[in-house]
Order: C-alpha cells, then structure tokens, then sequence
C-alpha cells in the first residue's frame, strides 16, 4: 500500500496534507461490498478479491476527497469493480490493481464531472499470472467549468495473458441534438437524462 | 574511413564554438547554441521511461566529418565506400532518380550527397542541408529556427540546439503541391558519435508535401546518441506527410524531438517504422488551431533487449480541430519491451474537438505497458481511447497449420497483418520497403509461439 501511495504522490496535491486518514483493509470472498468514501478525506482501501466479488463505490455528493485503492485479484477469481456519480467538487481518484494467474478483473467507470478530477487507474499483471484478463471501461462526460484529468495505465508483464481498455468522453454530435431536440427535449431535459445514466447504477 | 574533422570531450563553450566556425554560420546562430548548452546542463535525464544513465557524454565525439573533397554534385562522383553503403541500403542512383523528388544523404554529422529535381527548385520549394541553408537563407531560417521545440523542452533538445549539425531544410511556397517524396538519408558510421541533425519543414498556405528520413548505423562497439530535431511549420491549409524509417543497430540510443505546428485547416500526418536502436523514446507532436488535424502513427518493433517508449502528443487550440493517435506495438523477445505514452490536451476554447488515440501490443513475448493521459478542460469535446493487448495463441497457429503454412510462415502473416492497416498510410514504396524489412527480421522467429 505505502508504495501505491508512494506511485501516486507524484500526480495528487500537497493541499491534502493533514487531511483525516480513513483506512480500510478488506478481504472480500464471493460477495459484493459497497465502499463507503468520506468527504474531505484521505480515503485509503486496501482490498483483496477471492471468488466472484463485486466492490461498488459512489462518488455522489463526495466533496473534497482524496482516494487510494489497492485491488488485489486472487488466482482463479472473477472480481469487479464499479466507481459511477457526479463530481462536483475536487476528486483525485487513484486505482491500482493487480492480477494472479488465471484471474479475472473487469474494471467500470461511469463519471459525470462538473468539477475537478484526477482519475488514474492502473492494472499491473505481473510475470506468471497465466491465463489472465483485465479490462477497464471508461466513460465520461464533463460540464461547464470542468477540468478532467485522466490516466489509464496497464502494464503488462506476462505475455500470456490478455488486458484492454476503452475510456470515453461523452459528447452529444449535431445530429444526437438535433433528434432529441425533434422530440421535444430542451437542453436542460438532455442534460439530466445524462446526469441520472451518469449518477445512479 | 577517413575523417576530416572529429570532435571529442568535454561538452563546453570552446567546442561549441568550435562547430560554430567550422560550419561558417550566421552568429544568431551561436546564441541558440549557448543557450542550448546552458539548458543541457541544467535539465535532467527524464525521471519516467527507460534508462538514460547510461550514456557517457564525455565520450561522445559531438561532430565528425569524413573527409570528401571537395563535396560531389552528381551520384556517381560519391566516393566507392559511402556509394557502397547506401546501394546496400537500397538507395541507387536509379531510385533517386525515378521515385523521389530529391535526396539528401548524411554520413555522421556531414550532409554527403544533394539532388533536387529542377522542376521543384524552379517552383521555389528549397531541399537542403540545414547547415548550409543557414547561410544562404538566413532571415527565413531565424523566423522559424526553435520556435515550436524550445532549447529548453527536454535535455535532449538542448543538447541538439548546442551541437547540432547536418539536418534537413523544406520550403514549399504557397500554392505548390510536392508531387513526389522528397527523401533524406541518416547515417552513423563512427563509433561513438553522436548525430544531431536538426530538420525544419515549413509549408505555406494552400501547398503540401511528402517527407521520408531512413535512418541506420552498423553494429559499433560502443553505443552511439542519435538526439534530432525536427520542426514543422503548416501553414493555413497546407499539408505535411512525415514519414520515418529507423533502422538503427541494436545499440544506438535513439532520443529525437519531434513537434508540428499546424494553422487554420492544415494538416500533419507524422509516420514511424521504429525497427532497431537500443533504446528509442519517440513521441511526435502537434499543437492544432482552427479545424486542423493531426495524424500520429507508430509501429515499433521490439526484439532482443530493444526498449521502445513511444506514442505521440497532441495539444489542442481550436475550434473543430481533430486528432488521432495509434501506436502499435510488436514485442517479440523476453527483456524486450514496448511503452506506449500517449498525452493529449484539450485546451478551454476547443469547441467540438475531437481526438481518437489507441495502444495496441501484440506481446508474444517481453512487457509491454501503456501510459495514455488526457487532460481536458473543454466540455464540448470528444476523446476515445482504447488499449490492447493481444496474444498469439496456440489456436491461432494451428488454424494456419490447418490451412498448410508452416510455423515460421504464420508467424510472419500474423505479424504483417498485425499493423497492416497502418501501413496504408505508407506510399507504396515504402510500404514494400518496411515489409521486407520486417520478414527478414522475423525469418528467425519460427519456433517462437
């Protein structure tokens, strides 16, 4: 954990020194845990995933906070990870996670921003986790006076194993506008359509 | 070989002033040049990426000529070994003279050989030497000269604006379409040298051109530094193709700046085949305006303990402008690894921008890693990105074996077809060019799998 916090110093502020610590070791076994993340915090989790396990987290109506989360997936299990809301105030998200042989990891990010955010996710699949499959999906969409920072990292040092990702930032073309305009949707409608896929599971 | 000149030691004033009087330039030049010096010192190897610890600047010889007087006008006046050289390079005097629009060939720091086709220097488009352009164009040259990669943007840049010599220069003037490829060829020949040339490309409004550099070394017992410039200025509506071949042997430290500017409407397309090199860090760039687009494609090729840390940079500044990033990478061998770093700005003010980048490695055997990074302050934008790994499994060769290749055979289909679409960006020549190249690099690899 020291050095996963140690990896993302270099990308988060100082501000957050002297900041409250909430630190929570998990171990979760073929179940689905909602994390609970608190506001104007360093938020640390350390979790390790065994079976089929489904952590969840919501950053709705989080205010200033600062999150680590370490994933650690253990041989043979399929985990997921799922991080959605709106962020409306200033969140630096750090993700890292590692896979054993035979592993699965599916990572998903659904993210509203009218804020400022720092999203960095990393999949590290080390030498010898045979056989494993990671995946993180991403998509975004920003508003107003938004700045979005966004690093998703894989490494991959075994070759026999397969890891993707796909990060989206949403936009609406011309044409989207257009027919939900034709249907009688004002700007407003359109944007809180997006809001609710954005904001809830 | 012979060398008429070969400069040595200690990274200082005298030398740079050295290669100052022997070049006979312009003394703004020289101001750059200390000023590159300085920020050498100052800057740092980068604190990401591969190792650069290694490279031992004292022993470096930062300028060597070889001695060929006086310099030849036509192909066949090139002295028999350089000749030699280039003919096993596949560059013949026929295909200068049938395929490409002009050539020019750098042996170490010295530009060796210049061709241009008259038709192109009696529309005004200028093909030369960027040490001799210096002199003869002077005012032009100052306008753009380290205006898009500053003496200060990377330690590596500083040490090319102190020392540089050789490169390349392109004018095209407005309204003037470069129909044929204008083509330049790099060559380090001593041990340990370092080349340094700078290229500076401007393209005004309405014109467009084609530019290919080759690059290569033989095996030397000690690592040479290949640390380039290269400067592109589009103008309004003007287009650039930028297309390099680096072949280097397996122990050059190859460490080029590459960086486009692009006006209202224009367009880059910067195109790289990374084969050799011991240790490559490539990340062509664009700064876009208004509606202007920008293309970045790579494919590196990584064997036997080769390091590749490449991708593209792309800094959006205006309304409508589009962007694609796509690097592929090959990792064939263990202690082999490929990084790919993409990073894209999209500045506030970037109305309905669009950029669309991907990370593709096909790992059979090695690392591979990728560091995509957006920044985005404009909410009425569009990125995509996607990266990938991919295998190649047992069941993908018994399907070929199925259908009567052999192993070897289905190796190579499998890594031809792995970056096939990229190489139709290529003209035709060269795309034949890079596949050979990459067959006789597999041919080995048969029993790999």
């Amino acid at each position: 954990m020291d050095q996963l916090v140690e990896f993302f110093r270099n990308y988060f502020p100082k501000s957050f020194d002297g900041y409250p610590i909430k630190r929570i070791d998990l171990s979760v076994v073929d179940n689905k845990v909602n994390l609970d993340v608190s506001s104007n915090s360093i938020n640390i989790f350390n979790i390790k995933l065994s079976g089929r396990s489904n952590i969840i987290m919501s950053l709705n109506d989080l205010k200033k906070s600062l999150i680590y989360l370490d994933l650690e997936v253990i041989e043979g299990s399929e985990a997921s990870f799922i991080v959605y809301g709106k962020v409306s105030s200033d969140i630096y998200l750090g993700i890292s996670s590692s896979l054993s042989k035979e592993s699965k990891l599916s990572i998903e990010e659904k993210l509203y921003i009218e804020g400022k955010m720092v999203n960095i996710a990393k999949i590290i699949i080390p030498k010898g986790s045979v056989g494993s499959y990671a995946v993180l999906d991403q998509k975004i969409v920003s508003y107003g006076e938004s700045l979005f920072i966004n690093l998703p990292i894989l490494i991959i040092k075994e070759p026999k194993c397969k890891a993707e990702h796909l990060s989206k930032k949403i936009r609406l073309d011309e044409d989207q506008l257009f027919y939900l305009k034709s249907k009688g949707m004002s700007d407003d409608g359109i944007k809180k359509v997006l809001e609710r896929y954005f904001t809830t599971l | 070989m012979k060398y008429e000149r070969v400069l040595r030691g200690d990274l200082n004033e005298d030398l740079i002033g050295k290669i100052h009087s022997i070049l006979e330039e312009p003394e703004w030049l020289l101001e750059y040049r200390l000023k590159g010096l300085e920020y050498f010192k100052k800057l740092r190897n980068p604190d990401w990426g591969p190792n650069l610890s290694e490279i031992d600047f004292k022993k470096i010889a930062y300028f060597a000529s070889p001695l060929i007087v006086p310099r030849p006008v036509r192909w066949e006046e090139l002295p028999e070994f350089i000749k030699e050289v280039y003919i096993k390079l596949g560059l013949t005097k026929e295909y200068v003279e049938r395929y490409l629009g002009g050539a020019v060939l750098q042996f170490d720091s010295s530009p060796v050989f210049k061709k241009v086709r008259e038709y192109l220097e009696s529309l005004g488009v200028i093909f030369m030497p960027l040490s001799e352009a210096v002199k003869d164009y002077s005012g032009l040259i100052k306008k753009y000269f380290s205006k898009i990669v500053s003496y200060s943007d990377n330690k590596y840049a500083a040490l090319n604006t102190a020392v540089w010599s050789g490169g390349i220069f392109i004018y095209v003037p407005k309204n003037v379409k470069v129909d044929i490829p204008l083509h330049a060829y790099f060559r380090i020949n001593l041990e340990n040298v370092g080349q340094f040339e700078r290229t500076l490309i401007v393209v005004e409004e309405n014109s467009e051109v084609t530019y290919v550099e080759g690059c290569s070394a033989p095996i030397l017992s000690a690592s040479p530094l290949h640390a380039a410039v290269v400067e592109a200025y589009v103008h309004k509506n003007a287009k650039v193709n930028y297309i390099t071949l680096q072949n280097w042997s397996k122990n050059v430290y190859n460490l080029p700046t590459k960086r486009a500017f692009v006006e209202e409407g224009g367009k880059i397309n910067w195109i790289s085949v990374e084969l050799g090199g011991k240790v490559s860090m490539l990340y062509p760039s664009a700064i876009l305006k208004d509606n202007a687009v920008a293309e970045i494609y790579g494919i590196s090729f990584a064997k036997k303990n080769q390091i590749f840390d490449t991708g593209g940079k792309l800094y959006l500044n205006g309304k409508n402008a589009r962007g694609i990033i796509n690097s592929i990478g090959i990792v064939m061998d263990e202690g082999s690894k490929v990084t790919h770093r993409i990073d894209v700005f999209i500045n506030k003010g970037s109305k309905n921008s669009k950029v669309f980048s991907s990370c593709r490695s096909l790992l059979i055997n090695g690392e591979t890693e990728s560091f995509p990074r957006f920044h985005v302050e404009e909410e009425d934008s569009y990125y995509n990105n996607e990266s990938k790994t991919d295998i190649l499994d047992e069941e993908r060769f018994f399907y070929l074996e199925a259908r009567g290749f052999d192993r070897s055979r289905a190796l190579r289909m499998a890594v031809l077809g792995y970056f096939e679409d990229l190489l139709d960006k290529v003209p035709d020549i060269y795309k034949l060019e890079i596949k050979r190249v990459v067959e006789v690099d597999i041919e080995k690899y048969g029993s790999v799998g």
